[in-house]
């Protein structure tokens, strides 16, 4: 634990150093991102519904999806570069250390500039809360709930994508295949899309069952008390998957060297 | 000649990366497909869908082109490198040499990254080819649409000669190119005064003029004074900060 607090002091401090940098782009990475959604609710000013939702309802799905992805860049920084470190070689330092290598990736960096994410997420749901029919009390919980499964499954998707690196070396246009689309895909509700990318969205890259599938329950869209349950199913079924991909790539894994 | 040289290595360079590209290109389909899915679910059956579906999937192929140009026209990566003195000693300007670079690359992307990912949606969304008529205006408005892009990132490039790190302008340029260039929505769908502002703003000759000259909903000569207007007047300013940015340069590299 004490290296823990450690290495959070050292990214605070060190990021911290550059002030003015670290204020701005903690901004711009928060006004960045919610410039996708005031584009959406620009459109949604013409039109009011879309698939039969709300903007107020849309926006709940997007923060949930967006909150998983902010609290993953704030702590995920090492998983996220990964490639970096398999171009260099530096992962044989990981290598020789006594930790989890897991556990080294998260801690090598806390990005404080994602708060900017984790606060425009965080508005983006207040407004949704507000805009929509959706009863304010027990939902927050509910919310609590669903960014915590979002989360993890961001970091086990992840995990997975940075596993690929053991074999190809270079992953970064592979997360954007794997990852990017299909995150931004389920930040809207997955019924508007054809088959293909509805179930990949579902049993493949499972990030619908995190917002989409139980908020549409709770709105009252969706009858099956399979989509309620659907977040805790989505993320242990992937934990295996994880695990086993990691190892596997752990085994595979050759230095390219410096 | 030195600049065809210049863009050409460019051109070369991007190439060796052609698989990931490729790779790249599909994930960008996804997102094409995915703003297909909201206007199709939006408008229904209306007339207009199929026409917005080919203006968003022809954006979505040319944001290669007009938005993701290199960052910073490859400037902020040589302020780091300390590369940049060797362009300071070459016998053109930084504007000039930093063009063709980045010109080599947005022809190497045009061929592939925007041409496959428009065959996509040619082939699985039903995105409608070109007229015959259509397809110079809009080459043109293209390339117009290239050089304004260019600009702004040389813009992003000089900023980090002056602040040293990229990564504010950076953000800054690609939210209000995101929010004013129109990729993801046409103009007439703004609200309020912004309906009548973004058209006339220089973000708007990056995407939403490009696109709408190949569907034909804009005229080709309004089109081309917009764009012309602007590129003058940031051209203009690229050769006065540049004069002025050069004089005093960090080098950090090495």
């Amino acid at each position: 634990m004490r290296s823990v607090i450690a290495l959070f002091m050292a990214s605070l401090k060190a990021q911290y150093e550059y002030r003015l940098n670290f204020w701005l782009d903690t901004l711009i990475n928060g006004v960045n991102l919610f410039s996708d959604f005031l584009l959406m609710a620009f459109l949604m000013l013409s039109f009011k519904e879309i698939g039969g939702w709300s903007l107020g309802e849309i926006a709940v799905i997007y923060s949930i999806v967006e909150m998983g992805w902010g609290i993953f860049r704030l702590f995920g920084e090492g998983l996220h570069r990964f490639e970096e470190l398999m171009v260099t070689g530096r992962f044989d330092l990981l290598l020789i250390r006594p930790m989890n290598t897991v556990k080294q990736l998260l801690l090598e960096r806390i990005d404080f500039r994602r708060l900017g994410v984790v606060i425009e997420a965080l508005a983006v749901a207040v407004f949704g809360f507000t805009a929509s029919r959706i009863d304010f009390g027990d939902m927050w919980l509910a919310y609590i709930v669903l960014v915590f499964f979002s989360t993890v499954m961001t970091f086990e998707i992840n995990i997975i994508l940075a596993a690929i690196a053991f074999w190809t070396v270079r992953n970064s246009d592979i997360i954007v295949l794997a990852f990017y689309s299909t995150r931004t895909a389920a930040m809207y509700p997955a019924h508007i899309y054809g088959p293909v990318l509805k179930n990949v969205l579902t049993f493949i890259v499972p990030l619908a069952t995190v917002a989409y599938f139980p908020v549409g329950y709770l709105t009252g869209r969706i009858t099956s008390i399979i989509a309620l349950i659907s977040p805790v199913l989505g993320v242990t079924a992937l934990l295996p998957v994880t695990v086993l991909i990691w190892k596997l790539g752990l085994k595979h894994y050759a230095s390219t060297g410096t | 000649m030195s600049g065809l040289a210049i863009a050409m290595t460019s051109f070369n360079r991007s190439r060796a990366y052609l698989l990931n590209h490729l790779v790249n290109n599909l994930g960008s389909f996804i997102f094409g497909y995915i703003y297909v899915s909201i206007w199709k679910a939006a408008l229904g059956d209306s007339p207009e869908t199929p026409s917005m579906v080919t203006y968003i999937m022809v954006n979505q192929s040319i944001l290669w082109v007009t938005m993701f140009l290199s960052r910073g026209a490859y400037l902020p990566q040589k302020i780091r490198e300390g590369t940049i003195v060797f362009d300071l000693l070459r016998p053109y300007g930084l504007l000039f040499c930093s063009f063709f670079e980045v010109a080599g690359h947005g022809l190497y992307s045009l061929i592939f990254r925007a041409t496959p990912i428009f065959l996509l949606g040619y082939l699985l969304l039903g995105v409608s080819p070109p007229e015959i008529g259509s397809l110079l205006p809009f080459m043109l408005t293209l390339f117009n649409g290239f050089l304004i892009s260019f600009l702004f990132n040389y813009f992003v490039g000089l900023w980090s000669i002056k602040f040293l790190s990229p990564t504010a302008a950076q953000g800054l340029l690609y939210m209000t190119m995101n929010l004013l260039g129109g990729a993801f929505l046409p103009a007439e769908y703004y609200p309020g005064f912004l309906r009548f502002l973004m058209p006339l703003l220089p973000f708007a000759c990056a995407n939403y003029y490009p696109s709408s000259v190949y569907l034909g909903t804009v005229s080709l000569v309004r089109a081309l004074v917009l764009q012309c207007f602007w590129i003058v007047v940031l051209f203009l300013l690229a050769l006065y900060m540049t004069e002025k940015l050069t004089r005093s340069i960090q080098v950090q590299g090495g």
